[in-house]
């Protein structure tokens, strides 16, 4: 209680020592009170004394004069620092130059943002689609195993296509571009087949052949007769890509695909056939359905032209080349023809019609192929049984090729005016009836026989070649092969009618 | 007494943007405006006049270097700006003091303290005296009793003002200033041994 009435006897006299009375006229009224608040009022007083103490005028003008040469140094140095030493100690750039920076990297984060939409958002026929195709392929390098980067490539092709269909649907024409992109999408796959297991490549190739699909759909729906040319082509090269991914063998490397050589005309010699080489050239594709008729320069886009594919030539290219094969030696219109489809032909086991091993197969027929066979020789003489023929149930590639020669040599006359044109008939894929005694009894059905030899074979070989891939038979090539099967090297065939004039003059066996 | 100047938080808020700017007349004018509290509160610290001058002519100093790095609380800038011009004014006076304490034990006497007006000699000694025994009672406060009874004896502050300028209530105010007070008072020898003891006394029971 005593504190309390301390407490506000104290404030009552501060605030009326504050306004100017002595300590002592304060605490007059308080009487006995006074005493303890006396102390504490003093010291107030003494404190406040100091109010009265002030910087003299000359104090002032001092520390002014300090001041102003402190914030001129100041500033000296402050200036003086942002313009010297290293740039990572200078302070930002300053004033209108710190805009100038600013506003230019305002303005390039712009363009970027600007530039990437744009070409996001881009599309076909747009000046920023190329890039566009080119950016959206980088996610492909980035996958590490092939499957992934087969289903990137598929990713990016179908985007490709979902282009083609948006700019054809919106009235604009085809862009190369565009069908450069899914093509080479598709064909990247197709390269590879070889590192993705069968699974996969069923799938990939099912993938493939979606999108053939599509592409035939969009040519039917397109009017421009040029876009739907060019659809065409690329929907039959996708369709092969697709075949091939779903066949077995594709160790061949599907993506550099042969298109067997240009068939070569015959050697105008006249006796000699002039060696049909399996030139492992490549050569511009012939669209399915579209042999003979190539398109367009101006329609067919670059890479339709330039893509390399397995489509099979044209039946009559095919047929062609059989006929320059079976027709260029005059001895072969006299010789009397082995009779009968040869035993490695007609037997449903033999080398061609039953065949377990395509790869196997193919890899026997290539080698065969590519033996040292100086040229291609028909021989005059019908040599049946010095050939080895195949047995039925036994697939060596070298009885098979022997036989091949044989069949190959014998029916000139008939091979003239076999219906090489003629699509290949049905019951050709079908095997023959066995004729195990053929060779020892030598047919007299020289018209049958080349017909046979060119269309009565079963299904083509798959490949003739490493390059090539199963489901791409080229009859003229294989043909060909035939022709230079039946002269294997020592084998004393001779396409010459002159035995002295060949090297290794063949004796037929009796 | 002297005319205080008037302190508003726009002049406050202008004065210290033109320091951060480099102006000249800016620190001027924030010297103007502080400088007689600031030496107010450092001549009860150090209790010498000329010290406290320099003192004060060394915490503007302070203030050139370091304003640029200066936040301003746009809400109170009046008061932003008084608790720090306090705080460096009590970090220079504990130097001070330091150095003093030294400058004490290697036997140089300090300066002799100088007044506002022009006393004679007797007066000057009385005067010296009490400040010397002022700064000696003055360093038994902590900071806050020290604010508080420099702004409301020295400065003139009411109790709200001392409170805002603190960041304090009215109340704590006035019990900071009471007990600085009697802490005075006993540092002082202004009380009598009843006096000390009941203090001593009632200071335990609080």
């Amino acid at each position: 209680m005593d504190e309390l009435r301390r407490g506000v006897i104290l404030a009552d006299c501060i605030e009326r020592l504050l306004a100017g009375e002595t300590a002592s006229d304060c605490l007059a009224q308080y009487g006995d009170e006074a005493a303890a608040v006396l102390p504490l009022l003093t010291a107030a007083a003494r404190l406040h004394r100091v109010n009265t103490y002030c910087l003299t005028a000359y104090q002032r003008g001092q520390a002014k004069a300090t001041l102003r040469a402190a914030m001129l140094s100041h500033n000296r140095r402050t200036t003086h620092s942002g313009r010297t030493g290293p740039w990572y100690l200078r302070p930002a750039l300053t004033g209108s130059v710190r805009g100038l920076a600013l506003a230019g990297m305002l303005a390039l984060t712009l363009i970027a943002v600007v530039t990437v939409t744009a070409v996001a958002a881009s599309q076909p026929g747009d000046v920023g689609y190329p890039v566009r195709v080119v950016v959206e392929r980088a996610p492909v390098l980035l996958k590490s195993t092939a499957a992934a980067r087969a289903a990137a490539e598929l990713r990016i092709a179908d985007r490709r296509l979902l282009d083609l269909e948006t700019r054809l649907k919106a009235g604009g024409e085809l862009v190369p571009a565009a069908v450069e992109a899914l093509l080479a999408g598709d064909q990247a796959v197709a390269g590879r087949a070889t590192e993705l297991s069968r699974a996969e490549r069923f799938q990939a190739a099912s993938h493939v052949a979606a999108q053939a699909a599509t592409l035939a759909t969009l040519a039917q729906s397109t009017r421009q007769m040029s876009a739907r040319v060019t659809l065409e082509a690329v929907a039959a090269q996708v369709e092969s890509l697709a075949q091939r991914l779903m066949s077995d063998d594709v160790s061949g490397g599907v993506g550099s695909s042969l298109t067997p050589g240009p068939v070569e005309t015959p050697a105008q010699s006249g006796n000699q056939i002039a060696p049909i080489a399996l030139t492992a050239t490549r050569t511009p594709a012939a669209p399915v359905g579209h042999t003979g008729t190539p398109l367009p320069a101006s329609v067919q886009p670059t890479p339709v032209r330039e893509m390399p594919t397995a489509q099979p030539p044209g039946l009559g290219q095919r047929a062609t080349a059989l006929a320059k094969t079976a027709t260029a030696s005059p001895g072969i219109a006299a010789t009397p023809v082995p009779s009968g489809p040869p035993a490695s032909l007609g037997t449903p086991g033999g080398l061609l019609t039953g065949s377990p091993i395509p790869g196997r197969r193919a890899t026997a027929l290539s080698q065969t192929a590519t033996a040292p066979a100086p040229r291609a020789t028909h021989t005059a003489e019908p040599a049946p049984t010095q050939v080895p023929i195949a047995e039925p149930d036994t697939p060596v590639p070298g009885h098979r090729a022997t036989a091949l020669a044989q069949t190959g040599t014998a029916p000139a006359p008939a091979a003239t005016d076999a219906p090489v044109h003629q699509p290949e008939p049905t019951s050709a894929r079908m095997p023959d009836t066995p004729a195990p005694e053929r060779q020892e009894t030598p047919p007299a059905q020289p018209s049958s026989a080349p017909v046979q030899a060119a269309t009565g074979t079963p299904k083509p070989p798959p490949a003739l070649t490493p390059d090539r891939g199963p489901d791409t038979p080229v009859p003229g090539r294989r043909a060909t092969a035939r022709a230079e099967l039946a002269t294997p090297a020592g084998a004393g065939v001779v396409d010459d009618p002159d035995p002295s004039t060949d090297q290794a003059p063949f004796t037929p066996a009796p | 007494m002297a005319m205080q100047p008037v302190i508003t938080d726009d002049l406050i808020a202008a004065v210290v943007t033109g320091c951060q700017r480099g102006e000249t007349a800016a620190i001027e004018q924030l010297y103007d405006l502080y400088a007689d509290r600031i030496y107010r509160y450092l001549l009860v610290r150090v209790g010498n006049s000329d010290s406290a001058a320099d003192l004060t002519t060394e915490l503007f100093l302070r203030v050139i270097k370091s304003i640029g790095a200066f936040r301003l609380d746009r809400d109170r800038p009046a008061a932003t700006v008084s608790a720090w011009l306090f705080r460096i004014a009590g970090n220079l006076a504990a130097e001070h003091y330091r150095a003093q304490k030294r400058v004490s034990w290697l036997g140089v006497e300090d300066g002799e303290p100088s007044f506002a007006v022009n006393p004679g000699p007797e007066q000057l000694a009385e005067q010296k005296e009490e400040l010397a025994q002022l700064a000696q009672a003055m360093a038994g406060l902590n900071e806050e009793q020290r604010l508080v009874v420099t702004g409301k004896f020295a400065e003139a502050m009411t109790n709200a003002e001392i409170a805002a300028w603190l960041g304090k209530t009215e109340g704590a105010v006035k019990s900071l200033q009471h007990r600085a007070l009697r802490s005075l008072a006993r540092l002082m020898h202004l009380q009598t041994p009843q006096e000390r003891k009941r203090s001593w006394m009632s200071y335990a029971e609080e």
